[in-house]
């Protein structure tokens, strides 16, 4: 569903960010995706659908009052394993919105052209072109069609 | 004020699976026909995959739950209640714009539950008597698939060869032959070659978003085409809110919202539904403080969704298993039969389907954080799964009514749904769940995830209108028409008494035939 343009809080954005480099971290030559990800793409998911601005508003709240970040500089300012902790607390806590998140950062990180050259994806679009796939061979039933009717005759 | 429109013989209100199949039979037979559809038609560059961010589409705008998708052509659903989200696409074509095409029949014994298992009901119907409309549906939408299934009656020729297996297909077909169970190609509605003008498959993998080559059997691409040409008129963004009567006991036509929510009066001899299994009931309890057709109490009760679990295997011996159909490759019928040793009532199939697929999905399904990575490369292209679809019996407590408080953007009371899996559903997929895991083991995944019951599984709706001799304990008679109100039709999913274990789209349209071979032989008093 297409929203008009939102206000996304600049300091919430960040913090969405960290939470992004802890759920999918740097590999190879490639920063984590915090930090590979522009702020217009996660702004252009967040203001085109009511499903990641509610679950990014929830999100963020309830990070902010967890227990764990409850300490002079938030979540920003804890080691990894705190962090960790803190979201894996908020994965069982809210898990609607956590997992609408997740899927926020996965769109946003596997639509980027480094990261799908690095996995070898190179289909963006499926169509025109599709797939190869080798056509049927009835030999494969051999065995299958060897046995006899089990179906319940009434 | 209301628009009136001239009278028509029939009025078909759904361009679905089972409404588009009733237009096109009669308007061939000479019926002038009219059908009312609340979504709109939608244009082969719609659809996600011509588009780079499918993914994103496909989570979102084209959605399969309207409640996320909340498109203008839906209306909202109160799922508060349910244990299972209904799942539907409102377009023209219904949701066959987003089935899988897979069109495995019912077995026989799916139509005498009570007789062989003393459950339930047994159908006014056989398989016999639905046999050729099947056969007419198969002609029709065109199947890819062969003849030879030990778990099913003989069929017809199938129109196309089966769509290929795959080496990961292979791989499980291998797995079920050494572990002795049945496995046969699945029948699908999706074209293996060039059929009736619509291109062959290429592959492209996900068949939930629409197919723009037209290789899915939508019934946008099938039925309706040949109906317009026969003369049928299509009319889309017509949302009906009433179905009204008359005081000798019939139907008389449908009141209807235009896109301007212009409110519009449809008159007609003959009235047909198909909403499907809740967007019925819905509009049956709308016109009527009773409920409409509804004698008997049974408008709304008996939901059946089937019921779904699955499993994955991880392989270090297959390649990119995101080539190729989702689904429709493979099936096992082994435990569809019921027997009771096995601890729970009726059977389930088995279905192969090619793994997490594209990269979002799975990255979604792997764990984040520190091992996101090697994860992510354990899986991508590494996975099959196989899923567990099982019979859900009618329960009076499983119900749609009409929500006091949600409406549609018309005004329209929205339905809600109450809904809990049973027992005995429960008892019938931790049975399958073992044995996916056994099948997986076998093709030798080295790791086996099960995949939780979600939510997000109500891609059947069935039972709310359901069919019967006896008026008092069923709303429509063997030939769909209501027992109430003799100009009134139901045929969808609604009228089903018990559910089968497979995908039930070729045996609604089967239901859907056989009802207008019914009109067409023995209500031509409905033609003016």
């Amino acid at each position: 569903m297409l929203n008009n343009q939102k206000h996304i809080d600049k300091s919430k954005l960040s913090l969405l960010k960290k939470v992004m480099d802890i759920l999918i971290p740097e590999v190879d030559n490639l920063p984590s995706a915090g930090l590979l990800v522009t702020d217009e793409k996660i702004l252009e998911l967040l203001n085109k659908y009511d499903k990641y601005s509610s679950s990014f508003d929830e999100f963020i709240n309830a990070l902010k009052l967890d227990p764990c970040c409850k300490v002079s500089g938030g979540f920003e300012s804890l080691n990894y394993e705190n962090k960790e902790t803190a979201l894996k607390g908020l994965q069982q806590n809210i898990p609607e919105s956590f997992e609408n998140i997740l899927e926020l950062i996965s769109l946003v990180y596997y639509s980027n052209d480094k990261v799908l050259d690095r996995i070898n994806w190179k289909r963006k679009t499926l169509q025109p072109n599709g797939w190869e796939v080798e056509k049927f061979d009835p030999e494969v039933l051999e065995t299958t069609k060897l046995r006899k009717p089990f179906w319940k005759e009434v | 004020m209301v628009i009136q429109h001239d009278k028509t013989d029939i009025l078909i209100i759904g361009a679905g699976a089972s409404g588009a199949a009733v237009m096109w039979d009669l308007s061939k037979s000479g019926f002038k026909v009219v059908c009312l559809e609340q979504g709109s038609s939608i244009q082969a560059d719609q659809y996600p995959v011509n588009h780079p961010n499918w993914e994103e589409l496909s989570m979102n705008g084209w959605n399969l739950n309207p409640n996320v998708r909340k498109d203008s052509n839906d209306y909202p659903i109160n799922t508060d209640d349910t244990d299972i989200n209904p799942l539907m696409f409102n377009a023209v074509g219904g949701s066959t714009i987003h089935w899988t095409g897979s069109t495995p029949r019912f077995h026989p014994s799916d139509f005498k539950v009570k007789t062989l298992d003393g459950l339930a009901y047994d159908w006014p119907i056989t398989y016999w008597d639905l046999e050729p409309f099947y056969d007419k549906n198969d002609e029709m939408m065109g199947v890819s698939g062969i003849n030879g299934d030990p778990g099913n009656p003989k069929r017809s020729p199938r129109q196309m060869p089966p769509l290929p297996l795959g080496e990961d297909g292979k791989l499980i077909a291998k797995a079920f032959d050494g572990l002795g169970w049945h496995w046969w190609p699945s029948d699908a509605n999706v074209n293996s070659i060039d059929y009736k003008g619509r291109k062959a498959c290429n592959m492209c993998g996900p068949l939930n978003y629409g197919c723009p080559r037209q290789a899915k059997a939508s019934s946008d691409v099938t039925y309706i085409p040949y109906a317009i040409k026969n003369g049928a008129e299509l009319r889309v963004r017509a949302r009906v809110s009433k179905i009204e009567t008359d005081n000798k006991g019939n139907v008389t036509g449908a009141l209807y919202f235009d896109k301007d929510n212009k409110e519009h009066f449809q008159p007609a001899n003959g009235i047909v539904l198909a909403m499907n299994g809740v967007g019925t009931p819905r509009i049956l309890l709308n016109s009527h403080p009773n409920g409409l057709s509804n004698s008997s109490g049974q408008v709304g009760k008996n939901l059946m969704f089937h019921v779904y679990a699955g499993a994955q295997g991880v392989f270090d011996n297959v390649e990119e298993t995101y080539k190729g159909p989702g689904v429709n490759i493979l099936i096992s019928q082994e435990f569809y039969e019921s027997d009771i040793s096995r601890g729970f009532d009726r059977g389930y199939i088995l279905i192969m389907f090619r793994g997490t697929g594209s990269p979002v999905h799975v990255s979604k399904s792997v764990e984040w954080g520190k091992n996101h990575h090697e994860e992510f490369k354990k899986n991508f292209g590494k996975t099959i799964g196989i899923g567990v679809c099982g019979e859900d019996l009618p329960e009076e407590s499983n119900y749609v009514e009409l929500d006091p408080i949600l409406k549609d953007s018309n005004g329209i009371p929205s339905p809600k749904i109450n809904y809990k899996v049973s027992e005995n559903s429960r008892k019938l997929l931790d049975h399958g769940l073992k044995n996916t895991e056994t099948v997986l083991k076998k093709a030798g995944a080295y790791n086996v995830i099960r995949l939780p019951f979600s939510k997000e599984q109500g891609w059947h709706l069935m039972g709310t209108a359901r069919m019967g001799k006896d008026p008092k304990k069923s709303v429509v008679d063997e030939n769909c028409q209501s027992h109430d109100l003799d100009n009134l039709f139901i045929v969808d999913a609604s009228v089903f008494i018990t559910g089968g274990a497979v995908n039930p789209t070729s045996t609604i349209q089967a239901i859907a035939l056989k009802t207008s071979d019914y009109i067409i032989k023995s209500r031509s008093d409905l033609k003016s």
